[in-house]
């Protein structure tokens, strides 16, 4: 048994957020792929995340016993205003019975009335976490591949007719992509554009 | 060699052999079925092996005497010491299978099997039909066997016996004598390199081999099988981590197992990642159990020396330790799987009075152990009080259990037969059910087979959801074998319509049956084969599942304290392809073993596979 992931800090402080969404996506034995809202999914002290499922016969139970007995991967989507994340692991344990399936019908119990009911609580081990949030996954996309699958009729590459050659990009163009400025790609792409013009 | 059949089959006859016995002792009487002395061996197909019964012994003990009486002669000068071995060497029927040649009796074989070899107590052949090969052909089926199973076969031959020229030229080797005796065997064959507790030779495989080889059922699955199958012991240090208040479980679960009280405080049933719970707590001795470990506080399960994986244990009911109005210690009135509340009114089984009892049964076993698991509170019968206090406080735990189950000694005394033992669950379940405001809460009462009015007696005054008259045994000679007790009270018959009446009143998908898997292929008179064996199981799924019937299988553990202690008990591989069979059928009946899941039972494989299962 291995160590869960350490989850970066800005995933902790969604998790522990009260107004984050939190889904879990898993596949069925025949590969259908299916996706939950579970907000009462939190991180525990060891890095894993745990959450409490109602039904043993809901898709979202199915396919973690599908997944915990044939190694099928398991993610969750995170989700807060722009802040987005996804963590992607591993079926790590179903818990029946103890202190930590107490505790969850308990809090169950508590938010949703005294007749709130769990079956289970599910144990995933992260393995792997990336931002997801538009910004971070454009920003990624670039890295990997700076001049593929951007459209040139954006506004930030586009140039309009008359546009100032050294004016750079029109005043609102820029775009944030993960907290960096992408002036300097605009401009890369500028000068690629000259290039193959000539 | 003088040929004496004449004579032979006289001097049975002479000794009184019962009517159904006289056709093939007449048989051997008629000359013209009777081989000629040095005649050509014979083939192996006609020589067969039917059971004995106590009125073969005449035959039986006139032949060892005739067949004998010259070595033992050799052997002991003195009368007495000479009576002496044929007074020890006595027919036996509960371990002797008569030798027939085309359906004559020619002789027998009375072999004693145990956990790592098969005894080979005698074997005689008729005078008239030696030299032919017929104790060829059965010794080489008895050492095939052996060797399927990953037994050593042995035996023991007077030195003065030519028969051990015959035992050395099936492959048997001197590895022991005294004065008398040589001892032999045919060892085991070579112990697997997988330290995986199969048996080599027999085709099977340890969980991940298996796992590999059938991809749709899952590694937990066949894990939690062979846990069961091959037991569990403890470390001291894991023993040490579960003696404290979050997973002591007291003395009172391991009346579950063999009947014994604990030196120290047990855990309650071993937990796998998945969910699962296992019962296999007792230190199974001879069967290379599996270890549980405490390292870096977590519970490890170890094969040997290799690694299994993480594992838990249910934690302790916080009603453990309480006490009833009475002063009665709750955890003997009930008893905690991790969702399941078990609760058995009545701690005494009437068909262990004259030896009826399931023959792979050993609860009951040792009445002194339970009173000392509930410092000697425990009565034959619970009181009813009792009861409900447990209940009530079982209930304060949040989200504990889901089911109650009841269960109890069979009990047929009444006007009707089991009329007893219904008062007493209708009873005892109208304790329960004050604890509810519905009238009807989740249990599941494992009874004996009762008929229609008491049938819809507990479903109109009582709370009972569920039903499980439990066949244990489908094929019906091994039935009356095996269990002797339901084969009286109130025969097999009894039993399946029991099971059939009460799907009309508590609906299909309600009624449960559960087969003990692999006790039909227990020796001597079990299936020869564990296809035999599977074949039987299928058979009988499916005649239920047709009912709307669930019919579910556990793997069959060879109790100390049971008539088959020590019975070699079938391959994993047997289990895995049972319980996806069984699975198969009643996927194909559109039926759910819900009662019996993961989350209440725990003891059933093939339940498990219907995890996979999504409500629609």
């Amino acid at each position: 048994m291995t160590d869960a992931m350490v989850l970066p800090a800005e995933v902790l402080a969604l998790l522990r957020h009260a107004g984050t969404r939190k889904v879990v996506a898993t596949t069925g034995p025949d590969g259908a792929p299916h996706v939950a809202v579970r907000d009462a999914l939190e991180v525990l002290e060891d890095g894993t995340l745990a959450f409490p499922e109602e039904l043993d016969s809901s898709r979202t139970s199915r396919d973690l016993v599908h997944a915990i007995w044939f190694q099928r991967p398991v993610a969750v989507g995170i989700d807060r205003g722009d802040d987005r994340w996804v963590v992607r692991g591993t079926a790590e344990r179903c818990l029946i019975v103890g202190p930590l399936f107490r505790r969850f019908l308990v809090a169950a119990r508590q938010r949703e009335g005294p007749d709130a009911d769990i079956a289970a609580v599910w144990v995933i081990r992260p393995e792997v976490a990336w931002d997801e949030t538009p910004a971070a996954a454009r920003a990624r996309d670039h890295e990997r591949r700076p001049y593929a699958g951007a459209h040139l009729d954006r506004a930030s590459i586009r140039r309009e007719a008359g546009e100032d050659l050294d004016a750079g990009p029109a005043p609102g163009r820029q775009r944030r992509v993960g907290g960096e400025d992408v002036a300097d790609s605009i401009a890369d792409l500028d000068q690629a554009s000259e290039a193959s013009r000539r | 060699m003088r040929v004496q059949r004449g004579r032979a089959v006289n001097s049975v006859r002479a000794a009184g052999v019962p009517r159904h016995a006289e056709k093939p002792t007449a048989t051997l009487a008629g000359a013209p079925l009777a081989p000629t002395a040095r005649a050509a061996p014979v083939a192996a197909e006609v020589v067969t092996l039917r059971d004995s019964a106590v009125w073969d012994a005449p035959f039986a003990n006139v032949l060892m005497r005739r067949v004998m009486d010259h070595y033992v002669r050799q052997t002991w000068t003195s009368p007495e010491d000479v009576e002496t071995y044929f007074r020890k060497n006595q027919f036996d029927p509960a371990t002797t299978r008569i030798i027939c040649w085309r359906d004559v009796a020619v002789g027998w074989l009375s072999l004693r099997w145990s956990a790592d070899e098969v005894f080979v107590d005698h074997v005689h052949i008729h005078p008239a039909f030696q030299g032919r090969g017929i104790g060829s052909v059965v010794l080489r089926r008895v050492l095939a066997e052996a060797r399927a199973r990953g037994l050593a076969t042995r035996l023991q031959v007077l030195r003065v016996n030519p028969a051990a020229r015959l035992y050395m030229r099936l492959g048997f080797r001197v590895h022991a004598e005294t004065v008398t005796h040589f001892s032999m065997e045919v060892p085991a064959p070579a112990a697997s390199a997988t330290g995986n507790g199969c048996r080599p030779g027999t085709g099977d495989a340890g969980p991940r081999e298996l796992a590999a080889q059938y991809p749709d059922v899952p590694l937990f699955v066949i894990l939690k099988m062979d846990v069961q199958r091959r037991g569990l012991r403890m470390t001291t240090a894991a023993l040490d981590a579960v003696q404290g208040p979050e997973y002591n479980y007291g003395r009172s679960y391991v009346l579950y197992g063999q009947g014994e009280a604990a030196p120290r405080y047990a855990p309650g049933p071993l937990l796998l990642r998945d969910g699962t719970s296992v019962l296999a707590l007792a230190d199974a001795g001879g069967r290379n159990p599996y270890t549980v470990d405490r390292i870096d506080d977590r519970f490890v399960l170890f094969d040997g020396d290799a690694y299994v994986d993480d594992v838990d244990f249910t934690s302790r009911p916080a009603y453990y330790g309480k006490r009833t109005r009475r002063g009665v210690p709750m955890e003997s009135i009930a008893s905690a799987r991790p969702q399941r509340l078990d609760i058995n009114p009545y701690r005494f089984c009437h068909f262990w009075e004259g030896g009826n009892q399931c023959k792979y049964c050993a609860y009951f076993t040792d009445v002194k152990a339970q009173e000392r698991c509930a410092d000697g509170r425990v009565a034959r019968e619970v009181d009813l009080e009792d009861v409900y206090d447990t209940v009530r406080e079982a209930l304060q735990e949040p989200g504990r259990f889901s089911q109650v189950m009841l269960t109890s000694g069979a009990d047929y005394r009444g006007e009707r037969t089991f009329d007893f033992e219904v008062d007493r669950h209708i009873a005892t379940l109208q304790a329960i059910g004050r604890n509810f405001r519905t009238r009807r809460f989740a249990s599941q009462l494992i009874g004996c087979a009762y008929d229609q009015t008491q049938l819809r007696r507990l479903h109109a005054e009582t709370g009972l959801t569920a039903y499980c008259p439990d066949i244990e045994v489908w094929d019906a000679r091994l039935f009356e074998w095996i269990c002797p007790g339901k084969a009286k009270w109130p025969g097999r018959d009894g039993w399946i319509r029991s099971a059939l009446d009460a799907v009309d009143i508590f609906g299909p998908g309600n009624v449960y049956t559960n087969a003990v898997a692999g006790v039909e292929l227990a020796r001597p008179h079990g299936f020869a084969t564990e296809d035999e064996a599977l074949a039987s199981h299928v058979e009988g799924c499916e005649f239920f599942a047709r009912h709307g019937i669930v019919y579910l299988s556990l793997v069959w553990i060879p109790w100390r304290g049971s008539q088959f202690a020590n019975q070699a008990q079938p391959s994993l591989r047997f289990y895995v392809r049972l319980i996806r069979e069984l699975r198969a059928i009643r996927k194909a009946h559109g039926l759910l073993a819900r009662n019996d899941d993961y989350r209440h039972c725990g003891n059933h494989g093939d339940s498990d596979l219907e995890r996979l299962e999504v409500a629609a």
